[in-house]
């Protein structure tokens, strides 16, 4: 069936698209529009669901079905102007999670304060609870993550202090990477005397 | 007040223990500014190895003066700034482990370094770049292994005419084997999620030295530990003892940060003087540190004088802004500096024996007494 793309970018003004937020965001203000219909609402966040993309940092698009697109781009247009849920991040660290105390319902991590790298190394404590349903595929020990500290601006435009867990999805090894591997460990081999 | 930049005299032996900082090293100089490296770490204000530092500090030029590296283990707390130590000496003898110069340990490094995009890169980034230039060097390496003599006596000309030899103490041929199968369940593979570099919990693998100088014996313990089985970590190396060369050592690194894990009381009877000089580097993480309370009182009590490089003192972290402040107080379980303050025990005696060991303390370095606030 032919598509309509959507662009989502005026709903996720930052990098880093928190999917969750980004639906709820949605459904509220579907739920406040004017010519919005229930089966349509239902309709679109269904296929929202199916289309996001599994790599939700990179997502900026995803597509709804033609079938509903007259009045769904409609009420989308109507949408859009007022769709601008503002992230102002105020400190950014790169995390590695160290260890998971699952008892104790923590995690620690090691931190590198991205906005000012000057700052000292870190490990701090963080509530399981803190990652999001996400990225709970990602949640291991050794996984990269940020952490971001900033203001939200909500639908009526005013301001709440928010902290946020993001983890990387990391790419996977191709051959020629693990080709270059093998490939160095076979010149040290020819090059270096083991005795 | 001792200075630091005072390098030993010819016929003076030296144990300096550096730390924590990223990691511990030792140096021991056995005469005629001739050192024996062990490890590296880096000061965390400083993009050097903390090595080359201390012995640049004392006029020595490392190309002549280091005769030997000896990597212990590749803990990321053992191997900051090795690179540079590798590259400004590439006279220097190069010993490690033999599972860690395979070359399926060598793919291992590669293949998990190298990422750009990284604010802290992983150890395997070190690790990697070690073998970059050991193999641009074309060196030639010795593999440390369970009674090996890397030095002779007579290999090594000394003006203070004292015997000197190298011998090391482990890793066994089991431990080694035990490392490769779970290096080879690690290893990347193709379509394989690239993660941080995987944790090597046990210290199977750590190489014990013990160096003779004369009538004087240095052992240092690596990170090895002790799990009760005759193939691994101290009962290993006690189970060697049949032979029954081995003098007894003045001068200890104590294994393992002091860990209850690293002790085996019959190093303590067996292997070192009845009270002899005990040098630790601390180690810590977010919710705990070594040595413990318990590790403390017990090594102090075996000890003539013990000594820890740093205490728990921490670099402050800074001040941000009232809103981040508040949320991350808000958000947070636990937060903690991770930027320890290192320090440098140094100990030396005469080269013929029979004097006592004097040490020196230098930056957060203090008696192990004092630990952990000094």
């Amino acid at each position: 069936m032919p598509a309509e793309a959507v662009n989502l970018s005026a709903f996720a003004p930052s990098a880093w698209v928190d999917v969750p937020q980004l639906r709820s965001s949605i459904v509220s203000r579907l739920a406040s529009h004017p010519v919005r219909k229930e089966p349509l609402h239902t309709q679109y966040l269904s296929n929202a669901e199916a289309a996001l993309p599994s790599r939700a940092t990179d997502a900026r698009h995803f597509r709804v079905l033609k079938a509903d697109a007259g009045e769904l781009a409609a009420a989308l247009r109507e949408i859009r102007p007022q769709a601008s849920p503002k992230f102002i991040p105020l400190n950014e660290w790169e995390g590695v999670v160290e260890s998971i105390d699952l008892d104790e319902g923590l995690f620690w991590a090691k931190l590198k304060d991205r906005t000012d790298p000057t700052s000292p190394r870190e490990r701090a404590a963080f509530d399981v609870t803190d990652v999001s349903e996400n990225d709970h595929s990602l949640f291991r020990e050794g996984a990269v993550f940020r952490w971001l500290i900033g203001k939200r601006e909500d639908l009526f435009g005013g301001q709440e202090r928010t902290s946020r867990l993001v983890f990387r999805r990391m790419p996977v090894y191709g051959e020629r990477e693990i080709k270059a591997a093998e490939a160095k460990a076979a010149l040290f081999a020819a090059q270096v005397t083991v005795e | 007040m001792s200075d630091l930049a005072v390098p030993p005299g010819r016929d003076e032996i030296e144990v300096a223990v550096i730390g924590p900082g990223f990691g511990e090293a030792v140096l021991v100089h056995i005469g005629d500014g001739k050192w024996i490296v062990v490890d590296s770490c880096q000061h965390p204000d400083k993009s050097r190895s903390a090595t080359l530092e201390y012995l640049e500090a004392m006029g020595f030029d490392p190309d002549v003066a280091v005769i030997c590296i000896v990597v212990t283990h590749f803990d990321k707390d053992h191997i900051k700034g090795l690179t540079d130590i590798v590259r400004a000496a590439p006279n220097a003898k190069y010993v490690a482990a033999l599972a860690t110069l395979k070359a399926d340990f060598v793919k291992f490094a590669h293949a998990l370094a190298g990422d750009p995009t990284r604010a802290e890169p992983p150890v395997t980034d070190e690790i990697a770049r070690v073998f970059e230039v050991l193999t641009e060097q074309k060196r030639s390496i010795m593999y440390a292994a369970p009674g090996r003599r890397i030095y002779e006596i007579g290999t090594v000309a000394l003006s203070h005419q004292q015997d000197f030899e190298l011998t090391t103490l482990s890793p066994t041929d089991y431990e080694q084997d035990v490392f490769v199968r779970w290096m080879m369940d690690e290893m990347p593979m193709i379509g394989g999620r690239k993660l941080d570099p995987p944790k090597r919990i046990r210290n199977d693998l750590s190489v014990v030295l013990l160096i003779r100088v004369g009538a004087l014996n240095i052992l240092l313990g690596g990170d090895l530990e002790e799990e009760g089985d005759a193939r691994t970590g101290w009962s290993a190396i006690l189970a060697q003892r049949a032979s029954g060369t081995w003098a007894k050592s003045s001068v200890f690194k104590v294994p393992h940060h002091g860990s209850e894990t690293g002790h085996h009381s019959d190093v303590w009877s067996e292997m070192l003087d009845e009270k002899p000089v005990s040098i630790l580097a601390p180690w810590f993480n977010g919710d705990g540190s070594l040595p413990k309370e318990d590790d403390r009182l017990r090594i102090l009590n075996l000890s003539g004088a013990a000594y820890t490089t740093a205490t728990a003192r921490t670099k402050k972290l800074k001040k941000r802004s009232p809103a981040v402040e508040r949320t991350m107080k808000e958000t947070l379980r636990g937060h903690v500096s991770d930027e320890r303050i290192p320090g440098i025990v140094r100990a030396r005696t005469g080269a013929t024996g029979g004097a006592e060991w004097t040490v020196d303390l230098f930056d957060e370095a203090c008696p192990l007494q004092d630990w952990p606030t000094a």
